[in-house]
């Protein structure tokens, strides 16, 4: 589904986070991890299409990523969170959602359950803490069964114990073919395929 | 509906409403003045009927001639005997030689300068055969009254034009920056990239058509209740609705950057 060859990001002239050939088939979650300022996030921005500095080539499904400039079938969750917070955690979660059906506010409900929001549905986003707020982004995006979700820096909201939970969610898009990507700075548990970026290099486990 | 594309709904329907009410107020001050023009007649004196005949046929189809009616001068004498009760100088007064006069009524609307200026002209050929009264005075000051009139009314009509147009792009521009931090939200979490601009479109065409129906469906009802003599011209619906529309493209195009 997503194939990434001879990716390379630059500054000042020197150049790093260089992948030589990545292939990352529907269905798969994929843990990429190295130290700061690596360039995991900017990796991410390359394949949602939200950065365009980078060289090599980036494609999903045999298309370029600007084919899907206005069409995007990746879902990014970054550092920052974009939750309207005087709004309910309801409201947030179906935000992008053109009409919810009866199966989707179904889905919603039993991914809450998991993620220990049932109780919470209702409440302004205020009053959550930050781990919280991450399940609900995530949710969205799992509800939407986009077709790779990226999710950056997943341990600096989730302890280990959540992150398990966090998959579980994955899980539901996962089943339906969708690839899940996240960036670390350890290597996660749980994960089908593992890279690490050493020496400016991604390199396959 | 968002309580912003209700409020300016709200907001344009009342800027509507005034315009429209500048519209019948200038119709109705206008109507009152050109009756007083058509209430005016003009008294053309001949003593011989003939030389008014054919000045007659010469004037009757203006478009600003209302109508015209010879009175004979044996009219004229009975009319005067009865008005000032000259019973006794019956047989003096019919010893005279009266002319024979035409009175002209005009259609005030239409008789204006030139008109006047043409008909003075026609009744100069006519001269000295042919002599005519008429109030110029007080037809002048009903002109300069009407000129006036409509100089403020296309003033006020301009500054209605500006003003919509100001009002309508100011609380557009106002109220989708208020929602930009939604709509970024919205594109971040996988929404679709065309929805805003669906959405401002959709909106634009709420504020472009309710404010103006509802107006519509007021002065329909006033007209249709008797309320009001007057009557607007479709073209300034028409006006009004472009302005609204124009005001939405210019907000469109001060968004670009936001509705992509």
């Amino acid at each position: 589904m997503l194939n990434i060859k001879g990716f390379s990001l630059s500054r000042e002239n020197e150049k790093f986070m260089l992948i030589n050939d990545m292939f990352i088939r529907s269905g798969m979650k994929v843990n990429i991890f190295g130290n700061n300022d690596t360039g995991r996030s900017l990796l991410l921005r390359s394949i949602h299409g939200d950065f365009y500095g980078f060289g090599g080539k980036i494609e999903i499904k045999d298309k370029p990523i600007l084919f899907y400039k206005k069409k995007k079938k990746t879902i990014l969750l970054e550092n920052t969170s974009h939750l309207l917070i005087n709004e309910s955690v309801w409201k947030n979660i179906i935000i992008p959602l053109p009409k919810v059906t009866a199966r989707q506010k179904q889905n919603i409900m039993e991914l809450c359950m998991i993620s220990k929001l049932s109780d919470k549905i209702g409440k302004k986003i205020n009053t959550l803490s930050s781990s919280s707020k991450k399940f609900i982004e995530l949710i969205r995006a799992v509800i939407q069964l986009p077709q790779i979700i990226l999710i950056d820096d997943l341990e600096n909201y989730f302890d280990d114990k959540n992150i398990v939970t966090a998959l579980e969610i994955c899980n539901f898009a996962l089943n339906s073919g969708a690839s899940v990507i996240t960036t670390s700075k350890r290597k996660l548990e749980n994960f089908d395929v593992y890279y690490r970026i050493q020496d400016s290099k991604v390199v396959k486990l | 509906m968002k309580k912003g594309i209700f409020f300016q709904i709200i907001v344009i329907f009342f800027i509507l409403l005034g315009w429209n009410l500048l519209h019948i107020g200038y119709d109705f001050q206008k109507d009152l003045f050109e009756r007083n023009i058509s209430s005016l007649p003009m008294m053309v004196l001949s003593m011989q009927e003939n030389t008014l005949e054919q000045v007659k046929i010469r004037i009757e189809k203006k478009d600003y001639i209302e109508d015209i009616i010879i009175i004979q001068d044996s009219v004229i004498a009975q009319t005067l005997i009865s008005n000032y009760d000259l019973v006794e100088g019956n047989e003096i007064l019919r010893s005279y030689i009266l002319p024979t006069a035409m009175q002209i009524n005009f259609r005030g609307e239409i008789f204006q300068i030139e008109q006047k200026q043409e008909l003075d002209k026609i009744l100069l050929e006519y001269s000295p055969g042919v002599i005519h009264y008429f109030d110029d005075q007080r037809w002048q000051i009903d002109q300069n009254k009407i000129s006036l009139l409509t100089k403020a009314y296309y003033a006020g009509f301009g500054i209605f034009i500006i003003f919509m147009m100001f009002i309508a792009i100011l609380l557009r521009v106002h109220f989708e920056m208020k929602n930009d931090h939604f709509w970024k939200i919205f594109h971040s979490s996988g929404g679709n990239y065309r929805k805003r601009g669906t959405q401002y479109f959709i909106n634009s065409i709420y504020i472009c058509l309710i404010p103006l129906i509802l107006n519509l469906a007021i002065y329909y009802t006033i007209r249709y209740m008797q309320l009001l003599s007057v009557k607007i011209d479709y073209k300034i619906f028409g006006i009004e609705i472009l302005t609204i529309i124009i005001s939405s493209v210019f907000a469109a195009i001060t968004l670009r950057e936001h509705l992509k």
